[in-house]
């Protein structure tokens, strides 16, 4: 198993971050990094509950990111499987940890 | 990560990435890389600092072999192995479009989320 772990300091109430990430509506907003484009979000938040992301790639192409819902710590934990689809079989897990800082971000 | 349009191969590349992940996730076989990495050896030599078996020890190189990792040649009886680290490359590939990937969309909640509260406040 290789874990790869990224962290960010965000100026944000956690519950505000929770729902960002938990909400259709609000992660259609963000979701994705510059040049991927949200399209569709559908996520049944509840534990063994699915979701699914429709991520749009600068050519165009589509790329599902779909799974399951393990943890459900509002508004600190979230855990939940994640899988590519059509490009692989095998799935992953993430866990989004949100936490106060020890410092305030600029 | 496959969030990538120009990979044409995604699925054999990820089916090389689970095995290269399951290679390297025991300590056994991460020694075995590590002594490897040193300098080509024969199977029976690189049993000996392990307690164990020679077929056990061969079943682990195996996994090895499978994921590329460890290139195996023989001559005769004897077996010579040695590391091959091009696989790895493809490790360290998919460790760079992963966190680029959650950077870029760490990045875009932050300003989703910052932009908002500076519009209440």
């Amino acid at each position: 198993m290789v874990t790869l772990v990224v962290r960010k300091t965000i100026r944000a109430k956690p519950e505000r971050l929770f729902a960002a990430w938990t909400i259709p509506a609000q992660l259609k907003l963000w979701w994705g990094p510059q040049g991927v484009k949200c399209i569709g979000a559908e996520i049944d938040l509840r534990r063994g509950g699915r979701y699914r992301i429709a991520n749009q790639l600068p050519g165009g192409k589509i790329l599902w990111i779909t799974g399951e819902f393990e943890v459900i710590e509002a508004p600190r934990k979230l855990v939940y499987t994640w899988r590519i689809e059509p490009e692989t079989e095998s799935s992953e897990r993430v866990t989004v940890r949100l936490s106060r800082a020890a410092t305030t971000p600029k | 990560m496959a969030l990538s349009s120009e990979k044409p191969n995604v699925l054999e590349g990820e089916r090389q990435l689970d095995l290269i992940f399951r290679a390297v996730g025991d300590r056994t076989r991460r020694a075995l890389l590590a002594r490897l990495a040193d300098r080509p050896a024969m199977v029976t030599e690189l049993a000996q600092p392990f307690a164990m078996s020679l077929p056990a020890v061969s079943r682990h190189i195996r996994v090895l072999e499978k994921a590329g990792l460890v290139a195996r040649t023989v001559d005769g009886r004897v077996h010579h192995c040695s590391l091959s680290a091009t696989p790895l490359k493809d490790v360290e590939k998919w460790l760079r479009q992963y966190g680029r990937f959650w950077e870029g969309t760490l990045d875009s909640l932050a300003r989703y989320v910052e932009d908002d509260s500076e519009k209440q406040t």
